[in-house]
């Protein structure tokens, strides 16, 4: 316990003497870790099995450690997850288009690569489905309607009434206007504005803030599957197949304020052509807000592959958003297996990063 | 954005719709001001989250349209939570009659997390 709370005192300072300049964000978004993927999570590097559900982007990275309590390390597991609809075809649909299907076009795939302590290559193949996505402005129809029409919709008319106006007091027709008369006209509208660009911008941005903070523990349901395969060497044509997974999981919130995931797993794993069975069943509870997050978690398994095995996992862990896109993950718990009636410590340190809002 | 789009006189009426594609919140105030004037004859305002919505019947026969200008403002900003990515839109500005396109008015463009506002002018020759 005495290192984790060092290490945590370690992060701040860390991470405060080296905030990155607008340049260097893309490349740190490519090495710190973003919400949970299936591929990843398929590999067992985490004691917990609940896979989290999550916002659909076009692109997210996951990797493993990075930092050993002395020194910073190159990860031994990473995982990608991509949205190819989104990724593709986003700028050619309208938003009514997103909405149709949104469950297919929520569609993501990933994969995730480890390397074990044998030196053996675990190479998996991820595909998330979210079933329900409340929360998501883009297919938030009510709120983003009514946020548009005061805000956007607004602007342009008052604008196009200030131009009409120019228009008529300087008997310019329409079509004609000149390029001068157009930098004439830009200057009189942003006299006459109610309030300036930089003012209107704030305002757009205090919305999605706002939006973000009021959904965060909003209601989804994801499901999920994944293939993990090895291999001795790091030829494809070596791999054989390891284990397949399946995730479902609920998120429900508590007012603004909580949100309780409820999470079910199960596993097959091959080992010499035997077949071994895992279930597991999950429930995660955060509370806090956007920013700062606790959560306590209990989860019971049933683990064939590690000899007919059962283990309650409790574990208490936090969230918090430190500088700009900077997040901390700790977590802290215990494994209690009912078979030999021992305990084991686990714990968790993830710096995790999104881009800054 | 300034176009010429030529309509058949003898052919009806004519609409118009706004249609814009891309992951964007957008709001729009479209203006047609009468032939060789200053002065408005119809306004309408609307956003880009229903399709449904975005498309008006031009007052009067085709006929009575040809001179007319169109002028399309447009607000667009990023909904989006990945504010790394730049985010492609169009407007289009469509032309109709006989409940076929016949030409539009388009803006390509892309944003990250700021807005950006756009002017488009269509002269229905």
């Amino acid at each position: 316990m005495k290192t984790i709370i060092i290490l945590l005192l370690m992060v701040p300072a860390l991470m405060f003497a080296q905030i990155p300049s607008e340049s260097l964000v893309k490349n740190y978004k490519l090495n710190f870790a973003l919400p949970d993927i299936p591929a990843f999570k398929a590999l067992g590097t985490e004691p917990s099995n609940i896979l989290r559900p999550s916002v659909t982007q076009d692109f997210s990275f996951v990797s493993s450690e990075f930092f050993n309590g002395k020194n910073l390390v190159i990860p031994t597991s990473f995982g990608i997850e991509v949205s190819p609809i989104l990724l593709m075809n986003t700028d050619k649909m309208t938003l009514s288009e997103f909405r149709k299907n949104n469950a297919f076009k929520t569609s993501r795939f990933s994969l995730g690569t480890f390397k074990d302590s044998l030196k053996t290559m675990n190479i998996s193949v991820g595909y998330r489905l979210t079933v329900i996505n409340k929360g998501d402005l883009r297919t938030d129809t009510a709120v983003l309607d009514e946020f548009l029409k005061n805000t956007l919709a607004k602007k342009a008319y008052e604008k196009a009434k200030l131009e009409e106006k120019f228009m008529q007091e300087n008997n310019i027709l329409p079509f004609e206007i000149t390029s001068e008369q157009k930098v004439e006209m830009g200057k009189y509208v942003d006299q006459n504005m109610k309030e300036n660009e930089d003012e209107f911008e704030s305002k757009l941005d205090e919305f999605k803030k706002q939006y973000k903070n009021d959904n965060w523990n909003a209601e989804k349901l994801d499901f999920a599957t994944a293939f993990v395969g090895q291999a001795r060497d790091s030829l494809i044509s070596n791999v054989s197949f390891r284990n397949f997974s399946l995730w479902g999981t609920y998120a429900i919130p508590i007012k603004k304020f909580g949100q309780i995931l409820f999470g079910a797993t199960y596993q097959l794993n091959r080992l010499q052509n035997e077949e071994y069975h895992t279930f597991s069943f999950s429930n995660r509870n955060y509370f806090g807000s956007n920013r700062i997050k606790f959560f306590f978690e209990e989860q019971i398994e049933y683990n064939q592959y590690l000899g007919d095995k059962t283990n309650l996992l409790l574990n208490l862990g936090a969230e918090v958003n430190l500088n700009k896109g900077f997040w901390i993950d700790l977590n802290a718990g215990l494994t209690k297996n009912y078979n030999d009636n021992t305990s084991d410590f686990v714990s968790q340190l993830r710096f995790r990063y999104t881009l800054p809002e | 954005m300034k176009k010429e789009i030529r309509i058949n006189p003898a052919n009806g009426h004519v609409s118009v719709n706004v249609k814009i594609t891309g992951l964007v919140g957008a709001g729009y105030n479209l203006d047609l001001f009468e032939k060789m004037s200053n002065n408005t004859i119809l306004n309408y305002s609307g956003t880009n989250v229903f399709d449904h919505d975005d498309m008006r019947m031009l007052p009067n026969s085709s006929d009575m349209n040809v001179g007319r200008v169109l002028k399309l403002n447009t607000y667009v900003m990023s909904i989006d939570d990945n504010n790394d990515v730049e985010k492609r839109f169009t407007i289009r500005l469509q032309i109709i009659q006989n409940g076929i396109i016949i030409d539009e008015a388009v803006i390509t463009d892309q944003l990250k997390k700021e807005h950006k506002n756009f002017l488009t002018l269509v002269k229905l020759v």
